[in-house]
């Protein structure tokens, strides 16, 4: 595959016009998936492998899952992208189809797999490079030391809060997705993403002063 | 404003999403409400520290693992050109010739077994001739040979044996036969060679 297809416009030149729902850059590479253009499909991964990862990593809470069911999203994307009507965004119906996934490999593991004892800890390793990652020269080994805890605290919090709440609070305080976006991904009315957000704030607050009392307000200024 | 409405209004604050006139109750009730006050710094405090967690790094191979995905479906895709009828029959297609291989390998293998084959073609492979390693022969069964040289690696007489007939022939007489034979180096020592030629199938 070759160049990014902002790069080469000849490329696609049969792809000009954009419909409505979508921008301008989304119907191309849209256009591009349908009629089999190599720069397409490889525009298309350059550009949501990463946030596609990342928030079914945050879903999930493990990296193997996480890149399994990356696969099935973008195998998803490729092989329904004709049918796709284009009334939402490009990302929003990316995001749908993520969380989608994620939830199914979720039901599907947790009716499996959840009598199994894993071997290793995956998520421990995560985090611990996360938190290495994460580290900034530039402060003190106090003040980095509180925020890789914190970060690790928030992490763990996460995946112990109800799915359906944490999803919420995934697509709003992590991918910063306003609530309409919300809406349209979980095919939800804006109220009942509201109170879904207010609910997982409010239980990832439970979480952490459990965890962080009595200083809980203090860790973080 | 009531602690209770207040905390409900919290996710609308946070992110500013509040209208000025509720906007400004709230403040007006974080002003003189302490617990409350703490409780919406907590939640700042919390979409901060959310914001803040870096991103996980996808594992190196997903990329060229979605890249054969995408090669794989690019090429349904132009094969079948878009077509969703076309594309469901290649994949039922594929299906049932996968379904039928285990009935259609013997019942191919066994009718073939019952014709005889006539003729093969055997290789010989030249030591010092680039280009002349394909000798046709017809060759009925398992082919012996024995080829008696001199001190000096050059073929004196031969004898070539099959299943059927056998004839022997002086080292001139191989090309008037047919037969291509690897020259020897000189330091071969001389006395009798053997070597089998086992028909081999090729399958087309």
């Amino acid at each position: 595959m070759g160049q990014p297809l902002t790069a080469n416009p000849g490329a696609l030149s049969i792809l000009a016009g954009a419909q409505s729902g979508v921008s301008e850059e989304d119907a191309r590479i849209l256009r591009g998936l349908r009629a089999g253009i190599d720069e397409a499909y490889e525009e298309l991964i350059e550009r949501y492998q990463q946030p596609v990862y990342g928030m079914v990593y945050r879903l999930l809470g493990n990296s193997n899952d996480a890149s399994d069911v990356a696969q099935d999203v973008f195998l998803k994307i490729f092989r329904s992208v004709g049918s796709f009507r284009e009334q939402s965004s490009l990302r929003t119906w990316i995001y749908r189809i993520a969380v989608n996934e994620a939830h199914n490999h979720r039901r599907w593991f947790t009716r499996h797999c959840r009598h199994e004892v894993p071997i290793e800890s995956d998520r421990e390793d995560q985090l611990a490079a996360s938190v290495e990652c994460a580290a900034d020269p530039a402060r003190s080994p106090f003040d980095q030391a509180l925020n890789s805890e914190t970060r690790t605290l928030i992490e763990q919090a996460l995946t112990r809060i109800n799915p359906t709440f944490r999803t919420a609070v995934v697509l709003r305080d992590i991918e910063n997705l306003s609530y309409e976006e919300i809406a349209e991904i979980l095919q939800l009315s804006l109220g009942t993403v509201k109170s879904r957000i207010l609910r997982g704030r409010e239980a990832l607050r439970r979480e952490l002063t459990e965890r962080l009392d009595p200083g809980f307000a203090q860790a973080y200024t | 404003m009531t602690c209770f409405t207040a905390k409900r209004k919290s996710t609308a604050y946070v992110d500013g999403r509040l209208r000025e006139q509720d906007r400004s109750r709230v403040t007006r009730h974080l002003r003189d409400c302490d617990p409350c006050a703490s409780y919406f710094d907590q939640i700042a405090c919390l979409r901060s520290g959310l914001q803040s967690l870096p991103a996980p790094e996808a594992p190196l191979n997903l990329k060229t693992q979605l890249r054969v995905i995408a090669s794989r479906e690019q090429h349904t895709l132009l094969e079948t050109r878009g077509s969703r009828i076309e594309y469901l029959w290649t994949k039922w297609r594929f299906r049932i010739n996968q379904l039928m291989r285990p009935l259609t390998i013997p019942a191919t293998g066994g009718l073939l077994s019952s014709t005889r084959v006539v003729a093969y073609d055997v290789p010989v492979v030249y030591e010092d001739r680039v280009g002349a390693n394909l000798v046709p022969m017809s060759v009925h069964s398992s082919v012996f040979f024995n080829i008696s040289l001199d001190g000096h690696g050059h073929i004196q007489d031969y004898l070539i044996r099959d299943a059927y007939d056998q004839f022997t022939g002086e080292g001139g007489a191989l090309v008037a036969h047919d037969i291509a034979l690897p020259n020897f180096p000189s330091r071969a020592v001389g006395g009798d060679i053997s070597i089998l030629v086992t028909p081999i199938v090729y399958r087309q």
